[in-house]
C-alpha cells in the first residue's frame, strides 16, 4: 500500500499542478485582455474551453477536499478498502453515464455537477461501510476511531438530509425533474447510513461488552433485512418513477435486480434460520455421559474443549420432555446431538447455527432431516438414548457390562471407531467374542432402525463382531492388530469375507417373465422392487462400514491431522453416498480402498 | 484503549496454541506474538522441500476475529512472496480461509470454505500445500499466476530470490 501510494502521488502532484497552470492561465488571460471583472467573468463562462478547464480545477480541488476528508476522519485507507472503492467506483461512473444518457434533455453542467458530488458522496459511505465492517475484526479500538467514525457519521447524515430535502423541495416547486433521479439517490445513501449507523452501534455495544453478545448476530441480521427491504421499496418507486417521466431506467437495473435477490436470499436465510434456531432444546436430543464415554472423541469441535453430559437418566427424561414438546431449560454446555449425529455444546452450536444453518462437520443441513435415507440414519443414535426400555437391554450401556457392545456400536456409530475406552481392556475379549453368532436381544432392538425390516433380522451377526472388533483394535499399534485378530486376518480380505456372508440379490437367475412383472406398477412389484433395492443399500452401508473400519486402523500409524480429517470425514462416510459431501465420501473410499489394499497385504503376511 | 475479546475465542486460541506447540506439524511454527494479544499470531513456514521454495523460511501473521472459530483468520506474509496464490501484498487467497457461507461468484462451493472444524494447524497444513502447489485457476497474484503458467523457469528464478531474500542473502 506504501508503494501504491507512492506511485499515485506524483501522478497527482502533476495533474495538480498543470491543473493549476492552466487555470491561473485561463482566469489571467480573461482578466488582462478585459479590465471589467465582469467582462472578463462573461468572456470565461462562454468560452468552452475556458469552462472545462475550471471545471478540470473543480475536480482537483473535490479530490484535494475528498483526501483532506479521508485523512481527518478515516487516516490511512487499507489496501482492501482502497481496491474496493476502485471496484465500486468504476460501477458507479458507469451507471452515472448510463443515468446521463436517461436524462440527456436535461444535460447540463449542473447535472454532472450533481452527478460528481454524488459520487463523492458514495465514496464516503463505502468508506465509512468498510470501516465499520472493519470494527468486528477488531479486539482493540482506540477512542480517536470512534471520535472520527461518529463524526464522519454526523456529517455525511447532514448531506444526506440537505440533499434529499433539497430535491423534494425542488421536486415539489417545479416538478418532477431530473431532482427526482438525485432525491432517490439520496434516500438510498440515507437508508445506507441507516444501516450503517445500526452496525456500528451494535459493533460498540459488543465491544463495550467484551465481544460477548449472544444476540448481536441476530440482530446484525435484522438490520440487514431492514435495509434490504428499505432499499428494495425505493428502488421499486425509483424504477417507477423514472419509468414514467424519461423510460426505461437502464441505470439502476442492476443495483435493483442485486438487491431484490439479496432480498430473497435474506428472506430464504430468515426462514431457515428461524426454523434451526426454533425450539433448538427441542429439536435436537441430549447426549448422555453414556453416550460420550462411546465416543472415540468427546471434544466440541467449536470451542475444543471436553463434552460432558448428563447422566443416562436424566438424559432420558429430557429427551423425553423434549419430544413431547416441553420447554427446557438445559445449561450451555449441554451436548446435543444433529441429525447427521455429530455432537456439540448447545451453545456453540446455537453460535454457529445462527451463522450457517448445516453440521461444521459434515455441512450437512440441519434443516433437511426428513428425507427418507436420512431419517433412517438418523434413528439409531435417539432411539438409544430416547428409549427407556431400551434402558433394560444389556446393549444400552456400553461400557457397563459386556464387552462386545461397544464394538457392536463400531459400525452403527461412525464416530467410536478408536474408542479409547474399550480398546485396552475389551480387545482381548472380542477375540473370543468374534465367533460368537448367535445374536442378542439388543442387537435385534438396535438393527431395525438401521436396516429395512426384512433384511435387518438377516444380518449377519458375525460380520458385526468381526467388524465391530477391528474397530475396538483401532487404537493399538498395528502389529498387536495380528495378534488380537488372527482369525479375522487370516481370514483374507476382510471386505470380501463380510460381503460373502451377505450376498446382493442375485437378479440374473430371474426369467423374463419375473423381470416383466417386476416392472409392472403393482404394489407387489413395487414392493419387490423396494425391497432389492433395500438389500442393495444394506449391502452399500456395509460396504461403508467396512471401508471405514478399515480406514480407521490405518489412521492409527497417520499423523494426528490426518485421523482428526478422517474422523471429520467418517460421518459422511458412514451414511453412505447420499449426504451432500459426497465428495469427500468418494475421496474417502478411494484412500481406504488404497488402505485396504495395504492392510490385506501386511494382513497376508503371516500366511506366508 | 478499548480492550476486548470473546472468551470463547480466547479459550480455543489457547487450546490450540498448547496443542501446536505440544506437537508442530513439520516445517511450521506458530504462536501468538505476544501474551498479551491471542488474537495476533505469527507463523514460520520453512519452504517445502523439491519445490523451488525449498530451504526459504517464510514469516506471516495470522489475525483472529474475536468470534474466531465461527470467522476465519486472515493471514499475511510478513516477508516477501511471489505465489499465485499470495497477493501482491502478502495476503493468502485459500479457499479454508474465507468465512462460511456460499461465494458470492460462485468460484467455490460452501464445503470448501471455513468451518470450526478446521484449525490454525490445518490452516497451516494447507498453505504449505498450497505453496508446494498453486492454484491458477483462481490467482491471486495474476502476474505469478501467468508466471506460473506460461514460464515456470523464470517463476523458479524470482522465487529462488525470493527465497535468498528471506533467509536475509
Amino acid at each position: 500500500m506504501a508503494a501504491n501510494s507512492r506511485r499515485t502521488t506524483p501522478r497527482l502532484a502533476v495533474y495538480g499542478l498543470a491543473t493549476t497552470l492552466l487555470t491561473v492561465g485561463v482566469v489571467a488571460s480573461a482578466f488582462t485582455l478585459h479590465d471589467h471583472f465582469y467582462t472578463g467573468c462573461v468572456l470565461l463562462s462562454q468560452s468552452g474551453v475556458a469552462m472545462m478547464i475550471l471545471a478540470n480545477m473543480g475536480l482537483l480541488l473535490m479530490i484535494l477536499l475528498g483526501k483532506l476528508l479521508v485523512r481527518i476522519f478515516l487516516g490511512q485507507l487499507r489496501a482492501i478498502e482502497v481496491e474496493r472503492l476502485y471496484e465500486q467506483g468504476w460501477i458507479a461512473v458507469t451507471e452515472t453515464c448510463l443515468a446521463l444518457a436517461i436524462l440527456r434533455d436535461e444535460f447540463d453542467a449542473a447535472t454532472l455537477t450533481l452527478f460528481v458530488f454524488l459520487l463523492f458522496c458514495k465514496l464516503f459511505h463505502w468508506m465509512l461501510a468498510d470501516r465499520v465492517s472493519f470494527m468486528e475484526q477488531q479486539t482493540h479500538l482506540t477512542a480517536l476511531f470512534f471520535v472520527r467514525i461518529s463524526a464522519l457519521s454526523v456529517l455525511l447524515f447532514s448531506v444526506d438530509c440537505l440533499m434529499l430535502s433539497y430535491a423534494v423541495g425542488n421536486t415539489k416547486r417545479y416538478g418532477a425533474t431530473m431532482m427526482v433521479v438525485f432525491g432517490f439517490e439520496y434516500a438510498l445513501l440515507l437508508a445506507r447510513f441507516l444501516a450503517t449507523c445500526a452496525k456500528f452501534v451494535l459493533n460498540a455495544i459488543e465491544l463495550v461488552r467484551g465481544g460477548e453478545w449472544e444476540d448481536k448476530q441476530a440482530l446484525l441480521f435484522y438490520v440487514e433485512l431492514a435495509y434490504d427491504l428499505a432499499r428494495l421499496v425505493v428502488y421499486l418507486f425509483f424504477f417507477a418513477a423514472v419509468m414514467a417521466y424519461y423510460g426505461p431506467p437502464i441505470h439502476i437495473l442492476r443495483d435493483l435486480y442485486i438487491t431484490a435477490r439479496s432480498f430473497y436470499n435474506r428472506c430464504r436465510d430468515w426462514v431457515r434460520y428461524r426454523k434451526a434456531m426454533q425450539n433448538m432444546h427441542l429439536r435436537y436430543p441430549t447426549v448422555s455421559q453414556d453416550d460420550l464415554d462411546a465416543m472415540s472423541d468427546t471434544t466440541c469441535i467449536i470451542c475444543r474443549d471436553e463434552m460432558t453430559g448428563p447422566s443416562q437418566e436424566q438424559a432420558d427424561i429430557w429427551n423425553n420432555e423434549r419430544r413431547a414438546g416441553l420447554a427446557q431449560n438445559l445449561s450451555g454446555d449441554t451436548p446435543k446431538r444433529l441429525p447427521c449425529s455429530h455432537v456439540f455444546h448447545f451453545n456453540c452450536l446455537r453460535s454457529w447455527l445462527e451463522r450457517q444453518q448445516s453440521c461444521p462437520t459434515c455441512r450437512h443441513s440441519v434443516l433437511d432431516d426428513t428425507a427418507p435415507a436420512e431419517g433412517n440414519r438418523d434413528e439409531p443414535p435417539p432411539a438409544r438414548n430416547e428409549l427407556p426400555p431400551a434402558r433394560d437391554i444389556p446393549q444400552a450401556h456400553p461400557v457397563a457390562t459386556e464387552t462386545e457392545q461397544p464394538q457392536l456400536q463400531g459400525p452403527l456409530r461412525p464416530q467410536s471407531h478408536a474408542l479409547p475406552n474399550t480398546a485396552p481392556g475389551s480387545a482381548p475379549a472380542s477375540d473370543s467374542t468374534s465367533g460368537n453368532v448367535a445374536p442378542t436381544a439388543g442387537q435385534h432392538t438396535q438393527a431395525p432402525t438401521l436396516w429395512h425390516q426384512s433384511t435387518a433380522t438377516r444380518l449377519p451377526l458375525a460380520d458385526e463382531q468381526g467388524l465391530g472388533g477391528t474397530g475396538a483394535a483401532a487404537i493399538p499399534e498395528m502389529p498387536s492388530l495380528m495378534a488380537i485378530f488372527p482369525q479375522t486376518v487370516t481370514h483374507g480380505p476382510l471386505l470380501m469375507h463380510s460381503l460373502r456372508d451377505f450376498p446382493a440379490p442375485d437378479l440374473t437367475t430371474l426369467s423374463d417373465e419375473q423381470i416383466k412383472a417386476l416392472e409392472s406398477g403393482s404394489r407387489a412389484a413395487v414392493e419387490e422392487r423396494i425391497r432389492i433395492l433395500s438389500a442393495f443399500q444394506v449391502q452399500i452401508s456395509h460396504m461403508v462400514v467396512a471401508l471405514t473400519q478399515v480406514q480407521s486402523l490405518s489412521t492409527v500409524r497417520a499423523t494426528p491431522t490426518t485421523s482428526r480429517q478422517t474422523e471429520s470425514m467418517l460421518p459422511s462416510v458412514g451414511h453412505g453416498g447420499a449426504s451432500p459431501a459426497s465428495a469427500v465420501f468418494d475421496n474417502a473410499g478411494q484412500a481406504s480402498t488404497e488402505q485396504r489394499q495395504e492392510h490385506q497385504a501386511k494382513g497376508k503376511e503371516p500366511d506366508i | 484503549m478499548y480492550k476486548s475479546g470473546s472468551s470463547a475465542a480466547l479459550k480455543r486460541l489457547v487450546t490450540e496454541y498448547k496443542e501446536l506447540s505440544l506437537n508442530s506439524p513439520e516445517g511450521i511454527t506458530a504462536g501468538p506474538i505476544s501474551e498479551e494479544n491471542f488474537f495476533e499470531w505469527e507463523a514460520v513456514i520453512s519452504g517445502p522441500p523439491e519445490t523451488p521454495f525449498e530451504g526459504g523460511v517464510f514469516t506471516a501473521n495470522l489475525s483472529f476475529p474475536h468470534d474466531y472459530p465461527l470467522n476465519p483468520p486472515t493471514m499475511k506474509f510478513t516477508c516477501p512472496m511471489f505465489h499465485p496464490n499470495v497477493y501482491a501484498n502478502g495476503v493468502v487467497c485459500i479457499s479454508i480461509l474465507h468465512p462460511p457461507g456460499d461465494d458470492p461468484n460462485h468460484y467455490e462451493c460452501s464445503s470448501e470454505r471455513w468451518s470450526p472444524v478446521q484449525s490454525i494447524e490445518k490452516i497451516l497444513l494447507s498453505v504449505l500445500s498450497m505453496i508446494a502447489d498453486p492454484n491458477d485457476e483462481s490467482g491471486a497474484n495474476v502476474d505469478a499466476s501467468k508466471m506460473w503458467r506460461d514460464n515456470r523457469e523464470e517463476y523458479d528464478k524470482v522465487v529462488h530470490a525470493i527465497v535468498r531474500r528471506s533467509l536475509g542473502l
